[in-house]
């Protein structure tokens, strides 16, 4: 068990977030800090799926928002228009996204940095025109209302306090995924890919494969996160999805750190508490982001989930010239 | 029906000269830095709704529209003397600022403007010429002539005068451009001070004919860079083309989809031109993929 821990690091960090969640749960007293929790936790996790994209594939997308509305609203009409049931429906959203950002992720393998930034927003700001305007499937600009409660072999999720714990449950298993995912074989792939394609490619690995598998899952855990969504508020419109969103969570991973699991879900901590502290004016907490984003940019590359490891860094390099 | 063809083709390159004057802004900045300015959306916004609050304080209409550029370009030498100067080399972490930099923009428009689109009333409101039955306002007049005189400045810029040259030598050639006296630091400020320029003026000519709202910026930003792209990020005077081009396949498609689909368009348009040919179509120079 504890090699388990001592081989794949990041389940720690999994570890210390779910007894986060387990304290959460025991403290809070109130449906709307269940409400507030939940999406919490479907940010912790979203936030983790695209750090996957940025910090282990080396790419960059800004259609991440798009393919969780992809999610939301799969599960939405599955389960609302056509009767099918929540476990299915979460399948089909995680399926749906990992297609559509197979799409986003094509550019990848022709384009890099900031043409491919642009063609992941361009997909991006379709998809959301899209939930505008096919209005018969999603609501239009109104939004999708009254979608039905999650409801497994017949339970129904209508108390938050519940939802709350089934959400956790369903982002925990896969967030202890994702860790063991990147520790794993190809994870280590991913990372010998990053550092340099042409010599990962010597060695037979399959740069293109490799991406797209990347955006496939990250899309696959988005989705299920939008699924997950749209039964916790019963109510999903396009704005929620739109690029800024996207450039926001795209904010709070390099805030976090471009490969850092704990960076990442302090980021969706921050940004969390920062929300629920400035209600009136959401939009704050986009300008802090905004803010730590062009700070971490331009001062600190790295993010602060890797504070730990520029300053170590640093000592080692005073130590060595000390000792020469 | 020919008419309203031409009607079309014309309210397009309208449409497109503004696509083509916010594109011109990122050639000038990739040139002269390889990067993208993703805020360059918002610079135009940004320089829309200070010349209606100008306006709004009883200054000439005229006046507001040049001021307003003015004021926003020098914020934004400040900001790239201050701040940016410190990533320019990295074209990265320079697209991760501006990034950053729209994000806040949005906000700051959200907070001083307010979330309802609004509009620039120009004294043009309402006059327009009539040339053999069409009918052409004096406000979209300017945004042609606006266009125009962008492209016809540039193309002296770039291929005539020493700055623009030296401009396109301290990203191509760095190390020989520092060895021969020149400052890339400089280059790239005045790149990204004349982007913005551009960016806010063409926000200024476009608020009269339609409303903007805060965040107006992202498409506004994204359809100025496929007008770019499609011309190809090298050759910046050529954007304006690549805006009026795209203008016109955008309003004539009105035609043949429901108009709410309009936008997806020139979005089309940017990723067929990203998987095609990246390095546009227009260009004439060198293959050069980032």
């Amino acid at each position: 068990m504890l090699g388990l821990f001592k081989k794949y690091k990041n389940l720690k960090i999994v570890l210390f977030f779910s007894l986060l969640l387990v304290f959460a749960g025991l403290f809070l007293n109130n449906e709307y800090y269940f409400a507030t929790a939940s999406i919490f936790v479907i940010n912790s996790l979203l936030i983790t799926s695209l750090m996957m994209v940025i910090g282990y594939a080396g790419q960059i997308s800004l259609a991440h928002g798009a393919i969780y509305g992809i999610g939301a609203y799969t599960s939405a009409i599955l389960t609302t228009k056509l009767g099918a049931p929540f476990l299915l429906a979460l399948l089909a959203s995680a399926l749906a996204g990992f297609l559509v950002s197979l799409i986003v992720g094509a550019p990848s393998l022709k384009l890099r940095g900031h043409y491919l930034a642009m063609a992941t927003l361009g997909v991006g700001e379709i998809i959301v025109i899209l939930f505008q305007e096919l209005d018969f499937l999603t609501g239009g600009v109104n939004g999708f209302v009254g979608i039905k409660p999650a409801e497994i072999f017949g339970y129904s999720f209508v108390n938050l306090t519940e939802y709350y714990a089934l959400v956790s449950v369903i982002a925990v298993s896969i967030l202890a995924f994702l860790a063991i995912f990147v520790d794993s074989k190809i994870g280590r792939a991913l990372r010998a890919i990053k550092s340099s394609e042409i010599a990962a490619s010597s060695l037979g690995l399959n740069p293109s494969f490799y991406k797209l598998m990347v955006f496939g899952l990250s899309g696959a855990v988005a989705g299920s996160c939008g699924s997950l969504y749209a039964h916790l508020d019963r109510f999903i419109s396009p704005s929620t999805f739109s690029v800024s969103f996207s450039v926001m969570m795209v904010a709070m991973v390099i805030v976090g750190g471009e490969s850092s699991f704990a960076g990442s879900l302090a980021a969706a901590l921050i940004f969390s508490l920062l929300n629920e502290y400035v209600r009136q004016f959401q939009e704050l907490s986009q300008f802090l982001f905004g803010l730590g984003l062009f700070l971490v940019a331009i001062y600190m590359k790295g993010g602060i989930g890797n504070i730990g490891k520029i300053f170590p860094a640093k000592l080692e390099r005073v130590k060595r010239s000390e000792a020469s | 029906m020919i008419e309203t063809l031409i009607q079309l083709l014309i309210s397009g390159a309208v449409l497109g000269s503004i696509y083509g004057l916010i594109g011109v802004g990122f050639s000038v900045v990739h040139t002269a830095t390889g990067a993208i300015n993703f805020a360059q959306g918002e610079f135009a916004v940004l320089g829309a709704f200070l010349a209606i609050s100008l306006t709004g304080a009883d200054l000439p209409h005229f006046f507001a529209v040049i001021i307003s550029p003015i004021v926003l370009t020098l914020f934004v030498v400040l900001l790239f003397r201050i701040f940016l100067t410190r990533v320019a080399d990295d074209a990265l972490y320079l697209v991760v600022a501006t990034i950053a930099l729209s994000l806040m923009l949005k906000t700051l428009l959200l907070y001083f403007w307010g979330r309802e689109p609004i509009g620039l009333s120009s004294p043009f409101q309402g006059k327009t010429l009539n040339i053999a039955g069409l009918m052409l306002g004096y406000d979209q007049l300017l945004i042609i002539a606006g266009a125009l005189i962008a492209y016809i400045f540039l193309l002296f810029f770039f291929s005539k005068h020493p700055a623009g040259k030296a401009m396109k030598a301290v990203v191509e050639e760095k190390e020989i451009a520092m060895a021969s006296g020149l400052n890339p630091a400089l280059y790239q400020g005045v790149a990204f001070a004349f982007g913005s320029l551009l960016g806010a003026f063409a926000g200024c000519l476009v608020a009269p004919v339609s409303m903007l709202s805060y965040n107006s910026g992202g498409l506004l930003g994204l359809k100025g860079f496929a007008s770019a792209i499609f011309a190809g990020l090298d050759r910046p005077e050529r954007a304006v083309f690549g805006g009026i081009i795209l203008g016109v396949i955008e309003s004539l498609v009105v035609l043949f989809v429901p108009s709410g689909f309009k936008d997806v368009v020139a979005l089309i348009v940017l990723l067929i031109v990203l998987t095609l040919k990246p390095e546009g179509f227009l260009s004439g120079g060198r293959k050069r993929l980032a």
